[in-house]
């Protein structure tokens, strides 16, 4: 082959070109500089880079909700230390033997501590004041403190689809509570074909739907339950679509379908077309010996539901006292004359409009509040065990964190020791709110925690990845440049050689 | 019977011959490095001796011809090369030019920002928890999400407006190049004329048709124009099928601009000016440009403004939605693509419309609803998140940029050897002219000699009489 100058030329040009370049493009940090050096690498930088930021922001919301919650929970340690302060003087001021001098005085500074404490500001937000944050919530004003917060629960996304709450609001904390308490027995009500389905499971309900059964000869019958209301029309239901089945109530407690034509054989029951009234009543799956039972079904009380039906409550009542505020004699309330748990609630309201009597939230029995800020006790008198029997038996006392404090030194003021002595009991229970409130905080700090190692422990492996996908290897990528070099070194030297290479030069 | 006179003849057909042949190597040597050149020869012939033991006269030598080295095969060969490499390496450039627009992987190191890391950042200022160590009131935040929105909305329209930049100086590009097209037909028509004008003599036209095969070189370069030439010189420059150029005489082409004047990108297409059908550039460099004026840009603009799009509709629709003391009930951005997203005034003039403890209909807090955008499947077919529309579009971009650069490599090296073939056949070698030149020089020499004794015998004739 020929080979002609311009071809050496052309042909060292291209090796120098190549060499350079390489050496120019190489980056001893980034093993990508441009999506196309390796597109799926890049593609992928950029979703974990996405993640990572992602994963940041939880990260600073754990540490910003931690902190708040780290400030909330000082903030209720000082609380409970001066509250336990209030009820040390509260002691000795109810003690005959004991001075009151300064005691009113100490009681101010306790007032005034909580208040500021109530009013404790960390970077300009108030940790106690909901989202209304950037004024000081609390005020004395005369005998009353004031709360200028709202209610908001402040959230933070600390990962996704869990969000920290990481604020307690004053209100938590410091409004007035009315006294209540709730029966501290489940009445049991028992099921009756008029058990509505939508107060079953304590008042829960059950939804409606379609269910398949499918008796001991595999034959199989769609009941079609939607609409009905009562445990009546499931059995009417039932019964009308599947000839052979009956339907029972068991110890008022549960449904039983029995299969009349198949008694020794499997019967099935089961959810279909997306709904799950059988499953809610415990009443999907396979029964052995021809029949099912269903969940206990625990209706709820309502005004309707007659005593008798309640399993844990004995027939007759008798009467109970009432004691409503510390100083007033009991009042006997005679119930019985009730027949319905409608009866038992209309003679504790109208006989007491400080207070109101309701079903509870779960379904089983009965709360009673003080409307206003009064404390009762329900007691029995001698020989009658009514309040006991219904569970009914004690006392509360509203809970107002300043009120009580407010109060109590008026009292030492007064020096009403007898006041001073009532007032202990409310003192307690303002310390049970203030611990129950830290001890809330203190599960929520170790969520926080929890999510923390976890973030950190994810922030980490997508770093690693980051690293992994677009960190070049210093080591190979230096070897690379280092031969690229050798390379390019070597074109020019053999240049300025090759230009001296001429025939001319010898003619 | 010859004389001496004939045999002096001889001698100056030497000399006259070699001094052509010098003429030749000399043109050779000075056009060494002249891109295009073929090396000519000078073929020369004996002149034969007339009569009985050549005692009749004549004889010598004389310049036959002066054939230009060239091998057609190859030049064709090339010439589709040309046009491969002229299309991928406009490909290549376009999407070089797009790689740079988004700059991702950005550089951490350096502080950089791309717009996934802007959609990232307006998302994450949306969780507004008040870190307690700092002073920072609802105006603050309000400020920060505000200029966190302004920040990645720029960037869509800077990154839209780069594209669309981009796209009309292709449109510039082809239609300079469509220019270049017609100017070249017209130098090789003009060049055509001058190689079959019969006052050209053969070494210039060599060095004609030299020029010319640089002219097609760079027509095959740029449309992927063909030519063919038959055993009489006559030269035809096709372009898919239609002829472009027909020895002396030519048929430009044209650059129409499809689309609107409001649409953001238009497309272009090729056209020849005699012929109403739309002409299709088999390759090279304009299809590659064209083909990113009308898919490659467009596509990428479109899946830029799907995103833009989708962030508009699902944040305002949050924002919409949410309920509180203050804010919300309103638009956060308006626009519709890429170009167009920007905050809405009267979000800009009054930072108190915009939401910041809104509740949403379900009871989250709008924060964690915009947050959460970044986790929920917005592209009905692929399941993609904002962000992932946003990493599949590099990813996409990326791939498609990296193959063009392949196939340019691949091309260019083909290319490159290819040109060192012909090269090897059509070069000059100043080594190989020097040789030559010893021996043209010898020959003189040994001419000039002869010279010199017939010189002699002349004398000696003379001096007899």
């Amino acid at each position: 082959m020929r080979v002609t100058q311009k071809m050496r030329v052309q042909s060292l040009l291209s090796t120098i070109n190549r060499s350079y370049a390489q050496m120019a493009n190489m980056d001893l940090r980034r093993r990508i500089t441009k999506a196309s050096d390796d597109p799926g690498g890049a593609e992928q930088m950029v979703r974990l880079r996405a993640l990572l930021a992602h994963n940041d922001q939880y990260q600073k919301n754990v540490q910003s909700a931690s902190r708040w919650l780290n400030y909330t929970d000082t903030a209720l340690g000082s609380l409970s230390e001066n509250l336990r302060d209030a009820r040390e003087l509260a002691l000795s001021a109810a003690d005959d033997s004991q001075g009151l001098e300064g005691v009113a005085e100490s009681l101010d500074g306790i007032i005034q501590q909580m208040l500021l404490i109530a009013n404790t500001e960390q970077g300009g937000r108030f940790l106690f004041a909901g989202s209304r944050n950037n004024l000081a919530p609390f005020e004395l004003v005369g005998s009353d403190v004031i709360y200028r917060g709202d209610e908001t629960s402040l959230r933070a996304d600390i990962s996704s689809g869990l969000a920290l709450r990481y604020n307690v609001t004053g209100a938590e904390l410091f409004m007035p509570q009315e006294a209540e308490f709730q029966s501290t027995r489940d009445w049991d009500p028992v099921a009756t074909w008029n058990s509505s389905l939508s107060e079953l499971l304590d008042g829960a309900g059950v939804e409606t739907g379609m269910i398949r059964i499918t008796d001991g000869g595999g034959a199989e019958t769609v009941v079609d339950l939607r609409g009905a209301l009562t445990l009546g029309d499931v059995r009417d239901r039932i019964q009308a679509a599947a000839p052979a089945m009956t339907v029972g109530l068991v110890d008022g407690e549960r449904l039983q379908v029995t299969d009349t034509a198949h008694p020794g054989d499997t019967l099935r029951i089961e959810d279909v077309q997306g709904g799950t009234m059988a499953q809610a009543l415990g009443l999907a799956g396979a029964g052995a010996g021809g029949s099912l039972l269903s969940r206990d079904l625990d209706p709820a009380l309502t005004d309707a539901t007659p005593l008798s039906d309640l399993r844990n409550v004995a027939l007759p009542l008798g009467t109970v006292d009432v004691t409503i505020d510390d100083d007033a004699e009991p009042t006997p309330l005679d119930l019985s004359g009730a027949v319905t748990v409608g009866d038992l609630r209309a003679a504790f309201n109208g006989a007491f409009p400080e207070l109101d009597v309701a079903v509870a939230e779960a379904g089983n029995r009965l709360e009673i509040r003080s409307l206003g800020l009064v404390s009762f006790a329900i007691s029995s008198p001698e020989g009658d065990d009514t309040a006991r029997n219904l569970g009914l038996e004690g006392s509360a006392v509203p809970n107002r964190p300043f009120g009580v404090l407010l109060d109590l030194r008026d009292a030492v003021l007064d020096e009403d020791r007898a006041r001073v002595a009532s007032l202990l009991g409310e003192l307690e229970a303002v310390e049970e709110r203030f611990l129950t409130a830290r001890a809330s905080v203190g599960t929520r700090l170790n969520l926080a925690e929890d999510a923390a190692g976890s973030l950190d422990a994810r922030n980490y492996a997508l770093t690693e990845s980051l690293s992994d996908v677009g960190d070049a290897d210093m080591a190979e990528a230096l070897l690379l440049y280092e031969s690229a070099e050798a390379i390019y070194q070597a074109s020019l030297a053999l240049a300025s050689n090759i230009y001296e290479l001429s025939l001319a030069n010898y003619l | 019977m010859s004389g001496l006179f004939n045999t002096i003849e001889i001698g100056r057909s030497t000399l006259s011959a070699q001094q052509a042949a010098l003429n030749v190597l000399n043109h050779n040597v000075a056009n060494a490095n002249t891109p295009g050149y073929s090396r000519q020869r000078v073929n020369l012939a004996s002149r034969g001796m007339l009569g009985y033991l050549a005692m009749s006269g004549a004889g010598g030598v004389e310049v036959s011809c002066i054939q230009r080295l060239t091998d057609p095969f190859l030049l064709g060969q090339i010439g589709r090369v040309h046009t491969d490499h002229g299309e991928q390496e406009a490909l290549s450039g376009g999407f070089d030019m797009l790689e740079i627009l988004f700059g991702e992987p950005v550089d951490e190191v350096l502080g950089e920002m791309g717009l996934g890391d802007a959609v990232s950042e307006f998302l994450s200022s949306w969780q507004t928890v008040i870190n307690p160590e700092m002073e920072s009131d609802e105006a603050d935040m309000r400020g920060l999400i505000i200029e966190s929105a302004r920040v990645m909305s720029q960037r869509f329209n800077s990154l839209a407006a780069g594209i669309i930049d981009l796209a009309e100086g292709l449109q510039a590009d082809v239609r300079d190049q469509v220019d270049e097209v017609n100017r070249l037909l017209d130098d090789v028509a003009e060049l055509n004329h001058q190689i079959s004008s019969s006052e050209v003599g053969e070494s210039a036209r060599g060095d004609l048709m030299d020029a010319r095969q640089i002219k097609l070189d760079r027509l095959a370069e740029l449309v992927g124009a063909e030519w063919e030439m038959d055993d009489s010189d006559h030269l035809q420059v096709r372009l898919g099928g239609r002829i472009l150029l027909d020895h002396t005489t030519w048929h430009g082409i044209a650059a129409e601009t499809l689309g609107s004047t409001s649409d953001r990108t238009r497309g272009a297409r090729l056209a020849s000016l005699d012929d109403p059908n739309p002409l299709e550039a088999p390759g090279g460099s304009l299809r590659g440009k064209l083909r990113l004026v009308n898919e490659e840009i467009p596509g990428l603009l479109d899946q830029l403004d799907k995103m833009a799009a989708t962030l508009i509709d699902k944040v305002n629709a949050i924002h919409q939605a949410a309920s509180g003391s203050t804010g919300g009930g309103v638009d956060i951005f308006v626009g519709t693509n890429a170009s167009t997203i920007a905050v809405s005034r009267v979000i800009l003039d009054n930072h108190e419309m915009l939401s910041l403890n809104g509740q949403m209909p379900g009871g989250q807090d709008i924060g964690s609803a915009i947050f959460a955008l970044h986790t929920e499947p917005v592209d009905a077919a692929g399941g993609l998140t904002i962000e992932g529309m946003y990493s599949t579009l590099v990813g996409d971009l990326g791939a498609r940029s990296a193959s063009a650069a392949q196939m340019e490599n691949a091309t260019g090296r083909l290319l490159e050897s290819l040109e060192a073939k012909l090269e090897s056949l059509t070069g000059v070698s100043v080594d190989e002219e020097l040789t030559d030149m010893m021996v043209i020089q010898s020959t003189y020499q040994a001419a000039s000699r002869v010279l010199a004794v017939v010189d002699e015998l002349l004398e000696t004739v003379l001096s007899i009489l």
